[in-house]
């Protein structure tokens, strides 16, 4: 039954769409890109671009300030985008509890496809353009970032284009709030990326990121650095991906639900002699969507979960973390997700304790707070 | 395919964008607050559907692009919003008694919803699908979309100019005093 605000709300809806002056669309432009998209389409098919393996190489890793002054356009205006290699993002800004954070009016992106040099241009908001220079691997793979001078809370870079997931590491959740965009650098195998900041802090935390590549990988922009991963089941279409990067104290979860958002959560303990895992719930109406993922030593068996007073039992899927090569690595992966029907959600932690027993045949318990 | 087949397809594409384009700028508008960020999303949204045109029924061309179109603004949402959790979130607006016209306020308060609250809402209210309809257009539950227009709905409620429960008619333009 319908009451009388849902029939307002219809009311107001038709009458408030009625109101703007919109502009018409050409269909002769919608075909023309549209016909544009078809032949990439068939292009990609026919050389059968598949599943790249994308090569880590991190290449001019810092993105400063070149001294190049060039004369800009009013601050006002935006540039247009150049047809090949090159991207723009405009009117920069974040907020976070009610801060705004402006960033330049326009910061462009350009990368020569053949030589894989980058160039960064932030326009300030009295016109004013300053350049910086970077490169990445001309064939693809590699990832860049930096932030300019003179933007403390802005990092900007380019990363592989079929990269998802892609995520900072070293920002501490709850000090701050940021903005991203990504859009891909046209003809070539990169994507421009921009992460605004609420705090400068942020910026100088960043240790680096992490992102799943073409076929499921997980890479990191630091060479050195390995992320490891495992799959699991979740109650999304996707997997849910555990991933580890020991170098980084960081633990997540790339988990594509369908309906919200990518999770990542800054992990519990440390990868010393804690068992790190992390806690993520999420508000669905009157339940909560939990999920909870950590890490064992590697040949744990038997992993046995203990529950918060009040919560039914869900079993723990568990499964060996390999590197972006196949790699085993230290640690054998646990995984639950499930709802909870707490009203209104419950506190953690959910996931108390955890017992399991090691190659040695020892009984080991962990207490997690 | 033959030159006079692309040529025909053209001439009923470009039909239809000039049929669809207004029911579609206005989803648009309400999804994303903007007229120029709305005239993206359906060019965008006529894209992807012209791409897809030769598998997309006559009668099934709107609820096609329509789909398209919420889904990509879903994309661009995902993608903008980032990964970081943040600690609080930020307040409602205050409650305003002296805004005086129902319909800029309901796309002022549209705007203050969860972006998944705003689809739904305006899925259900705006182009009046079915709680299934909606479900399938987000490719979610309709348990999902049932509670984001329940929690979209009292969001709305609380913060409009008026009590509903006061509304002495549906429908009304003009002033609330």
């Amino acid at each position: 039954m319908n009451d009388l605000f849902e029939d307002q709300l219809r009311a107001d809806l038709h009458s408030a769409a009625g109101r703007p002056a919109y502009d018409s669309i050409d269909p002769t432009e919608v075909i023309g890109e549209g016909r544009r998209v078809v032949r990439r389409r068939h292009r990609t098919q026919a050389l059968g671009v598949a599943a790249a393996v994308a090569v880590i190489g991190v290449v001019g890793f810092l993105a400063t300030d070149t001294g190049r002054t060039t004369t800009a356009p009013p601050a006002h205006h935006s540039p247009t985008e150049p047809s090949q290699a090159s991207v723009v993002f405009n009117d920069l800004s974040t907020n976070f509890n009610g801060v705004e954070v402006a960033g330049p009016a326009w910061v462009r992106v350009d990368l020569d496809p053949a030589t894989g040099a980058v160039t960064y241009t932030f326009n300030d908001r009295k016109g004013t353009s300053t350049s910086a220079g970077a490169s990445v691997a001309p064939g693809g793979g590699s990832i860049t970032w930096g932030t300019g001078d003179g933007y403390p809370n802005l990092v900007v870079g380019v990363a592989p284009a079929p990269a998802t997931h892609l995520t900072d590491i070293g920002v501490r959740g709850g000090t701050g709030g940021s903005t991203s965009d990504a859009k891909p650098l046209p003809g070539t195998r990169y994507q421009a990326f921009v992460r605004l900041y609420s705090v400068t802090t942020s910026v100088s935390q960043l240790r680096g990121f992490v992102w799943a590549d073409s076929a499921g990988a997980i890479r990191t922009s630091d060479a050195s650095v390995k992320a490891y991963s495992t799959d699991f089941v979740g109650l999304g279409r996707g997997p849910s991906t555990l991933v580890a990067v020991p170098n980084w104290d960081w633990l997540g979860v790339f988990d594509d639900d369908g309906a919200s958002s990518v999770w990542i959560s800054e992990a519990s303990g440390t990868f010393g002699n804690q068992v790190p895992r992390v806690e993520m719930g999420r508000l669905d109406g009157k339940n909560s969507q939990v999920t909870v993922a950590g890490l064992l030593p590697a040949g744990a068996t038997g992993v046995t979960p203990h529950y918060a007073a009040g919560m039914a039992s869900h079993p723990l899927q568990t499964a060996v973390l390999r590197d972006a090569d196949g790699a085993a690595g230290h640690y054998t992966g646990f995984f639950a997700q499930f709802v909870d029907k707490t009203p209104k959600g419950r506190p953690s932690p959910w996931l108390t304790h955890i017992s399991w027993t090691d190659p040695g045949g020892q009984r080991q318990e962990s207490t997690l707070h | 395919m033959g030159r006079g087949d692309k040529a025909e397809r053209d001439v009923a594409f470009a039909a239809f964008v000039e049929q669809a384009t207004p029911s579609l700028m206005r989803t648009a508008w309400l999804l994303t607050g903007s007229t120029e960020a709305a005239r993206e999303l359906v060019q965008a949204s006529l894209v992807k559907t012209y791409a897809a045109w030769h598998r997309v029924r006559a009668d099934e061309a709107l609820a096609y692009t329509r789909r398209v179109l919420v889904n990509h603004n879903t994309d661009t949402w995902r993608r903008r919003r980032g990964e970081h959790l943040v600690a609080d979130a930020p307040e409602r607006p205050h409650h305003d008694s002296q805004r005086a016209d129902h319909r800029d306020e309901v796309a002022r308060l549209l705007a203050t919803l969860p972006a998944q609250q705003r689809r739904v809402v305006v899925l259900r209210y705006y182009s009046d699908l079915s709680e299934q309809a909606t479900a399938e257009v987000l490719g979610i539950s309709v348990g999902a979309v049932k509670s984001a227009a329940s929690r979209g709905l009292a969001s709305l409620r609380t913060a409009y100019p008026r009590p509903s429960t006061e509304l002495s008619s549906p429908a009304t333009e003009g002033s609330i005093r």
